[in-house]
């Protein structure tokens, strides 16, 4: 004898109908709901991201308005008569009075040329075109 | 009554009132097509209005640079407050925002109370507050009042070279100098947000937004060089201070490329302490060294002498029998110190600045040929300099009805004619570069987002020949070596001196001081070192109530300026440095 045909355990096709219905009905409902909550959280989200941005571009003026604010404080620190003041009185120099000339018949040294690791590309002294033997097979590695 | 004529009595009832609830459909339906279409556009905006909101994105003014780069004038960002009184109305609004911006401005409440009396428009309350606080003030979101972002222009180096560099208004656009005639590199171009606003007047965040960025203004990088400028202005105050004169200029030029590296003038304004509002002499303001005309004097007879080398009408050698007077028409003339010198070279004419020589000179050359000269040397037109305001200097031609032959006698000296001191100054320059008239300029790059527009030297023509200008700067030379007080320590230098009788009102009779002492403008400029001129410059005194004789007055100013500025500038010397000034 099979449990299907069982007259207490064996379901009714009715209350199967059921509830696959209820099954349908809840499932139907979870995706309504989803569907309303999806637009609300998508909002939500750039309503929050929206305020960051708000936020970020408030400190990047600040930061702006800081910097040209540094600027002057710099220009104002190297002016001549501040300059001047502090080499009077607080390094008590005083103006020239009286100057030696000297005059040299040497000829001015040659200017030493940079590294080639500093030299700014397309440079004839650029790492690319020439460098030790070491910076030569730094170059052939596919990374470098 | 039969059912069928009951029916048919209803049933044109029910068309009536079909009818009728058609024609208000229709009519409904009418007004709804106006609304949505006809008048469309003008709800769109009226929404708009209402619901978008616009603020302003001011520019960031450039900065003013010296050719060294060290910042004249920048600015900084700061905030206006102002506050709204239709709002205040309300006295409780009132009492609490006043004791709220109180604290924040520093100011006492009855004073914020009594600065925003009144019941319409906007009360400024403070201007150019500091951006820290101007934005704890926005945060703090005090009914009725307002933050607006605006701006503050900063003078690092103070008071120098204020009447070249000018200042800006309220509204950051410039007034005069450089502020003004440059302003809309400087300017750039401020920006704006559109936005969605809430029922507060906040921004929605997910709103419609549509911004258009500020451009920043250009930086401007003068030609002056601060250092020289400072020099030139101490020395001109220390001046004017020991001789009482009215005023005067220090103007300095590269001859090589027309490029001024320092313009001074007094009277002028300090930029620290400006206030429009006092502002008793707007005369102070404008930039005399291109305004202001002047009668050159004997500085002229450098042109007068070089148009007839140039012409080979005279050498340096020619000479003539000076008898101390010369009478053209109805004029006598006389040397400045009523000297007479029996025969004399033309170099003696410039040693000893004779007036008779330089009328001799102007009479071997004739009018046409000398007036030509003083046009081909600039004089009569302006320079074109990148400045505003400049003047083109005067003088009568032999084709005015009022010209007289005695007029060309008085030009030939540099009286009688009236010029700037940079178009003076511009003209000795092409003596010193071998003949060639430079357009002088002050503007020598303007920095934008697509790089920097770099002012390139402009020959305007050739005035004299090469070895004529080399000619000249011999004969000038000789006037420095005659000349203790202009000679410079280890450098050569060709220079001229010269004094200007100020005439009367309406005459050609020179005009006596207070004292009885006739007003002089005197003046001396030349240039160094000798092979390669790096550094000409012009010293000038207004309304000196003594003459200046042989420039003993503005020659030691010269000789210290050009001394100092030539070290400075790191400029080998071309002399040994046994004679001279230091």
């Amino acid at each position: 004898m099979s449990v299907i045909d069982h007259p207490i355990l064996a379901p009714t096709s009715e209350a199967v109908h059921s509830a696959k219905r209820a099954l349908a009905l809840t499932a139907t409902l979870a995706l309504v709901v989803l569907a309303i909550l999806l637009p609300v959280m998508q909002s939500s989200d750039e309503t929050a991201q929206g305020y960051r941005i708000n936020n970020l571009q408030h400190q990047r003026t600040d930061l702006q308005a800081q910097i040209y604010k540094t600027q002057s404080q710099i220009a104002q620190l190297g002016a001549l008569t501040r300059i001047d003041g502090e080499a009077r009185n607080r390094l008590g120099m005083v103006p020239v009075t009286h100057e030696t000339d000297i005059a040299v018949s040497v000829l001015m040294p040659a200017i030493r040329p940079l590294p080639n690791a500093y030299m700014p590309a397309g440079n004839s002294g650029s790492p690319g075109n020439g460098g030790s033997v070491w910076q030569k097979l730094l170059r052939l590695l596919p990374f470098s | 009554m039969t059912l069928a004529s009951r029916t048919s009595r209803s049933s044109w009832r029910i068309y009536a009132v079909a009818l009728l609830m058609g024609l208000s459909a229709a009519g409904i339906l009418t007004r709804l097509a106006i609304l949505q279409l006809v008048h469309h556009q003008d709800y769109v905006l009226e929404a708009q209005g209402e619901h978008i909101d616009r603020k302003a994105l001011p520019a960031h003014r450039g900065t003013i640079l010296d050719r060294t780069g060290n910042p004249l004038a920048t600015s900084v960002d700061t905030f206006d407050i102002l506050v709204d009184r239709r709002v205040w109305q309300d006295r409780r609004v009132a009492e609490a925002g006043s004791a709220a911006l109180a604290a924040l401005l520093g100011r006492s409440q009855p004073d914020i109370q009594t600065a925003t009396q009144g019941t319409e428009g906007d009360a400024v309350l403070a201007r150019g507050v500091e951006y820290e606080t101007g934005r704890r003030i926005e945060a703090s979101g005090i009914a009725g009042v307002i933050a607006s972002p605006s701006s503050r222009r900063i003078y690092p180096e103070g008071d120098l070279a204020s009447a070249l560099l000018g200042f800006e208004g309220q509204d950051q656009a410039g007034l005069t100098g450089v502020e003004h005639d440059l302003n809309e590199q400087l300017a750039g171009k401020a920006g704006a947000i559109d936005f969605e606003r809430d029922s507060l007047g906040n921004p929605i965040a997910f709103g419609e937004t549509r911004s258009v960025p500020a451009q920043s203004g250009s930086d401007v990088v003068l030609t002056i060089d601060r250092t020289l400028q400072a020099m030139a202005e101490h020395e001109l105050d220390a001046a004017i201070q020991k001789t009482h004169a009215d005023g005067g200029d220090v103007l300095m030029m590269d001859p090589q490329t027309g490029a001024v590296l320092a313009m001074a003038s007094r009277p002028s304004f300090q930029l620290s302490k400006l206030d429009l509002n006092q502002l008793s002499d707007l005369s102070t303001l404008r930039l005399r060294t291109i305004t202001d005309m002047y009668e050159p004097g004997s500085v002229f007879k450098l042109f007068t002498m070089a148009a007839a080398l140039n012409e080979k009408k005279v050498n340096p050698n020619t000479t003539y029998v000076d008898t101390g007077k010369v009478v053209v028409g109805q004029r006598e003339f006389h040397n400045w110190d009523f000297s007479v010198n029996g025969r004399t070279s033309m170099t003696q004419v410039l040693v000893k600045s004779l007036n008779t020589g330089s009328i001799f000179v102007s009479g071997v050359l004739g009018s046409t040929l000398f007036y030509r000269y003083v046009q081909t040397f600039g004089f009569g037109k302006a320079t074109h300099v990148d400045l505003g305001g400049e003047a083109a200097g005067q003088f009568r031609l032999p084709d005015d009805p009022t010209w007289s032959q005695s007029d060309l006698a008085a030009n030939s000296f540099g009286q009688g004619l009236n010029a700037t001191p940079l178009q003076v100054l511009t003209a000795v320059c092409s003596i010193a570069n071998g003949g060639k008239l430079m357009q002088p300029y002050v503007v020598q790059e303007v920095r934008d987002a697509s790089g920097a527009h770099v002012t390139e030297p402009l020959i305007v023509r050739q005035t004299i020949t090469p070895d004529t200008a080399v000619t000249l700067t011999q004969m000038m030379t000789a006037v420095v070596d005659s000349n203790a007080l202009a000679r410079v320590k280890g450098y050569v230098v060709a220079g001229k001196s010269g004094t200007a009788y100020v005439p009367q009102a309406g005459g050609s009779t020179p005009k006596n001081d207070a004292y009885g002492n006739e007003v002089t403008i005197p003046s001396y400029l030349g240039f160094a070192p000798l092979t390669t001129p790096r550094l000409a410059i012009l010293v000038k005194l207004d309304d000196l109530g003594t003459a200046d004789l042989g420039g003993q007055l503005t020659a030691p100013i010269f000789s210290k300026l050009m001394h100092d500025g030539l070290k400075y500038m790191h400029v080998p010397e071309d002399q040994p440095s046994s004679s001279g000034n230091p």
